[in-house]
Formats: C-alpha cells, structure tokens, sequence
C-alpha cells in the first residue's frame, strides 16, 4: 500500500477527530505536500455534507395517534394475558389435579393393597368362624381340594419334627396363604398341643397322637364322602382325605375359642378319643391291655392324673370294632372314634376313663 | 466492546419513570418528542415514507413493551434509536422480498421510483428552482444511499444524520468502534464515488 492510500483511509476519521494524534500529524504533513490527497479529503468533505443536508421531514398528523392506539391496545392485551397468566397455571392446574387425584387414588391403592395382610388378621377370627362353619355341616371335599396339597407335607411334618410345633405351624402356614395366620396351624398344631396337654411333649406321645391324627377313617369317610371311593389306591390318598376330614372336624371344633388351641377339644369331645365309664378305673385299665394284646395291639401311652386317666392303644384297624365291642363289655363306651389310618394299618385310640359309683 | 462513554443525564428519565408506572400519557409526551427523529432514520434506511411510518408505529409500540425493563443504563433516545434502527432493518429484509427498492446501481444514474417524490418535504421553503435542485440532489443522495447495503447504510444515517457517536452507534448496532469507523469509511466513498457518477461532480 503506498502512502496516498494510507493516508486516504485515515481521512474520514481525520474528519471526525477519531484519529490518535500521531496519525493526525502524519495526515496533515501529508496533505500539506499532497494534492491529490487534499482532494480527496475534499471530496470526502463534501460527502458528509449531502449526507448531512438530506432534508428532514415531518411525521404525518395520524402518526402519535396511531401509535397510542397501538400502544393502549397491546397494554390491554398485556392486562389480559398477566391475568391468563396467573389462571394460566388454573389452564394447566385442572389437569394437573386430575393427574393428582389419580396418582393418589393409585397410591392409596396399592398401599392398601399391600397393608392387605394386616388388615386381613384384624378380620381374621370372623372370617374363619365363617369358614369353620361351612364345612361342618355340609361335605368337607371342597376343603379337601384347598387342603390336599398342603395337607400332606403338613401332615408328614408333624411326624418328623415334633418338638417344635411353632415350625409346622409356620409351614402350614405357607401352604395356606388365602388362611389367615390364625387359622392354618389348625389340625396339625392344635393336635399336638392336645397330645401333648400344655406342659409335656413327650415325641412318642406326640407322635402317636399325631398319627391318631393321620390315622384314616374309611368308616366316616364312607358316611360323610359324598359317593367318593373311600378305598383309596394308595394310603397316601387316605392320608391325605383323612387328614383333610380330620382338618374339617377340627374347625368345626374350634368354634369355641379360636385363640385357645391347647384346649379347643375341652368340650364337645375329643376326635379320636372314647370316654369308658366303669366303676373300677385300675381294674378297667388291666382289662384293657389285655384285651389289647389280644387283638394284636399295643398300649401306645398311658396318662393318668388326678382327675382323669387315659390310654392310648394302637390296634390294627381291622380289629378295632372287635376292640371297640369288648371295651363296651367292660364299661359304658361314649364319644366316636375317628379312623385315622396310619401308614401301617394301625388306628391310634385314645381312651379315656371315667369312673363312676353307680353301676352301668 | 466496551463502551466507554459515560451516560449523560437523560432528560427523558422523568417521563420513563412515569412510564414505568403505567402512565400512557407520559408515553405519548416521549412519542410527540422523539417521533420526528425516528422517522428520519427510518426513513433514510428504508428509503420510503410509508415504510417509514409503520417503522415507527413498530419501535415505539415494541419500545412501550420493553420499557418495564428499560434499565437506563443508556439513554432512552438512544434506547429508542437503536429499536427503530432495528424495526427498519427488519422492514428492509421483508421488502427486498416483495418491492425491488434499490433504484439505482452504484453505475447506473437512473430516475427513481415514486417513492423518492416523497422525500421532499412538503413544507420547505425554497424556491422552486431551488427545490428542484435540492430535491435532485437529495434524490440523488438518497438513492446512493439505497444503493447501499444496509449495514453502511446504518452507520452513515447515525454518524452523518443523527450524529450518534462512535461509542453509541457501536452500542446501538452492537458492534466494536473500530468497525464502526471502518464502516464509516468504506460507506462515505461509497456514497462519494456514486454521487460524482450520479452528479458528475460532488
């Protein structure tokens, strides 16, 4: 770039003293000595001027009162939409609540739906009254059907871990989840806790208690079965059938007192236990193990307390009418007995002896 | 940028403040004081005295928008001046669309359209030959300047119309005051050597 042209580029700040003052000194030691350039700032001169004299016109009359109109109609608009603004959120507010309601009737659902079990155990004693109910009267199948499967594994467990009668309680518990807690541990736990009145819990005594209870019954369930095939294939099916009835029996017992269960069968009479009333207890008691060796059995527990004395025989099943016949001859036989099979064929039986000073 | 012109004392507070509280007549007095100049700067970017009033009705219709926010941190006039600067770029940029404003090529000495009839002011007083003279010559002007775009159009309309200085022109058009004064000067020879075509002699 030569030096007109620079200094030609500086001229129109030169003009309006936007230049440093080195460069206004070298601008007019230049144009000092040059023409052309003075020229050019001439020209520039000029220019600026036209720019400067365009003329200036006037606004037309309308014009501030177009613009107020303007002006007072947006701020309208503007009072309008501050107020849509702060209903703005009533717009949006109604859907939101709609959104609200449903999240919280969403919510309170499912949290009572999760608090289900503990409300269901409030209701629990009513409920199982109402159950219990039902199938004492009509047939027990429609409980087999709910107690068939579990029943068996309750069942067997009993067998095997009898001292802790919380541990089949709990897994009947599992089996029956539509059962409330009260009520699950029904047959298997009550009975032990029977066998084993409150303090003892002798295993034997328990076991052979709880095989009473596993003990079938072909006689009651010929009666009670509606058409069903009392002689079932496997002992298994019996088992399960009896245990089944047995559980029914059972709940229609417990009416009384629910929460009791060590003495639930206070009253109306012990399933699987006949009452002998006889004038001699001691001399009844020697009756009966003989009678009981006779027939092939055995004395499974003897119990005896101040008020009362009991004994246990395991007979074969086949033989037990015949045990039942000559018990009668020793003294008056009250209660049914309930046929629980056994695995081996064996009936457990729980004979209780009342004595008595008048004579039968 | 840095601007570094300190803010002189703005008449107009008085009636900003009045604004800001919602008072339209204190508007209408900031529209009765400040809508001339407005229009003349539209009206030198547009090019048209229509346009250029609607350009105006817009910038204070937007400037009455913005005034809740209006900090004063500039001067309302140049606050203002910067809105319509604004309007009438926009303006610009929807009529190249539609209206083919630019008469004249920086070669081409042609008539205008009506449109720079309406330049002359209706109220001057010259004499006719004068009139005739100076309305060529401010025709003239005005088309080098349409010829233009628009950019040097804003910087020669501020600083050589309205003298706005650099730091406030760089403000307003929110560039540095060094393009400012490159702007300046690439649009004055611009307009110089389209005049001496158009003119013959400046």
């Amino acid at each position: 770039m030569d030096r007109h042209t620079a200094i030609r580029q500086l001229l129109s700040a030169y003009l309006d003293g936007r230049v440093t003052s080195r460069e206004r000194r070298e601008v007019e030691a230049h144009l000092a000595s040059c023409q052309r350039c003075s020229a050019a700032l001439a020209e520039l001169a000029k220019t600026i001027g036209h720019l400067r004299n365009l003329d200036r016109v006037e606004p037309p009359p309308w014009l501030t009162g177009r613009i107020m109109a303007r002006v007072r109609e947006q701020a309208a608009k503007e009072r309008v939409s501050i107020i849509r603004r702060l209903f703005f959120p009533l717009q949006i507010k109604l859907p939101l609540e709609a959104v609200a309601l449903v999240f919280l009737t969403v919510t309170s659902y499912l949290l009572i739906r999760t608090m289900e079990p503990e409300l269901a155990t409030v209701v629990a004693p009513a409920e199982s009254q109402h159950e219990q109910q039902a199938p004492a009267t009509p047939v027990p199948a429609p409980r087999q059907y709910i107690q068939a499967a579990p029943a068996q594994p309750v069942v067997q467990k009993p067998a095997t871990t009898i001292e802790d009668t919380a541990a089949p309680a709990r897994q009947a518990d599992s089996y029956l989840p539509e059962r409330k807690p009260a009520l699950p541990a029904a047959p298997t736990a009550e009975l032990k806790q029977e066998a084993a009145a409150p303090q003892a819990s002798a295993p034997s005594t328990a076991k052979g208690f709880s095989s009473d209870f596993m003990g079938a019954r072909p006689a009651a369930e010929a009666k009670s079965a509606s058409g069903r095939d009392v002689a079932a294939p496997g002992s298994a099916q019996q088992l399960k059938r009896g245990s089944a009835q047995y559980g029914a029996d059972k709940e229609a017992q417990r009416q009384e007192a629910p929460a009791v269960r060590a003495k639930s069968f206070a009253t109306t009479g012990r399933v699987g236990e006949i009452t002998l009333t006889v004038r001699d207890a001691n001399v009844a008691a020697k009756a009966i193990e003989q009678v009981v060796r006779e027939l092939g059995g055995r004395i499974a527990k003897r119990e005896s307390s101040a008020t009362s004395r009991s004994i246990v025989v395991a007979i074969d099943s086949a033989r037990q009418p015949e045990f039942l016949d000559r018990l009668g001859r020793l003294g008056e036989v009250r209660g049914k007995p309930v046929i629980l099979e056994q695995p081996t064929g064996e009936q457990l039986l729980t004979i209780k002896l009342l004595t008595v000073s008048v004579a039968p | 940028m840095n601007n570094t012109f300190s803010v002189p004392i703005d008449d107009d507070a008085g009636l900003v403040a009045a604004c800001k509280r919602g008072e339209l007549a204190a508007f209408e007095m900031l529209v009765r004081k400040h809508q001339r100049r407005m229009l003349n700067i539209a009206l030198r970017i547009t090019g048209s005295y229509e346009d250029a009033c609607e350009v105006v009705q817009d910038a204070f219709v937007a400037a009455h928008g913005g005034i809740a926010t209006f900090r004063g941190a500039a001067r309302f006039s140049t606050w203002l001046t910067s809105i319509t600067v604004n309007q009438a770029r926009n303006r610009l940029q929807q009529l190249n669309g539609r209206r083919h404003r630019e008469p004249l090529s920086l070669n081409a000495p042609i008539a205008t359209a009506d449109g720079s009839m309406e330049l002359d002011p209706p109220s001057s007083e010259p004499s006719a030959h004068e009139r005739l003279e100076q309305c060529d010559v401010r025709r003239q002007v005005q088309e080098c300047i349409g010829a233009l775009p628009v950019d040097f159009r804003e910087v020669l309309v501020l600083r050589d119309m309205e003298e706005f200085s650099y730091e406030e022109i760089a403000a307003m058009l929110r560039i540095a005051a060094g393009t400012v004064k490159s702007r300046l000067f690439r649009g004055r020879e611009a307009i110089k050597d389209c005049l001496k075509r158009v003119m013959g002699e400046l």
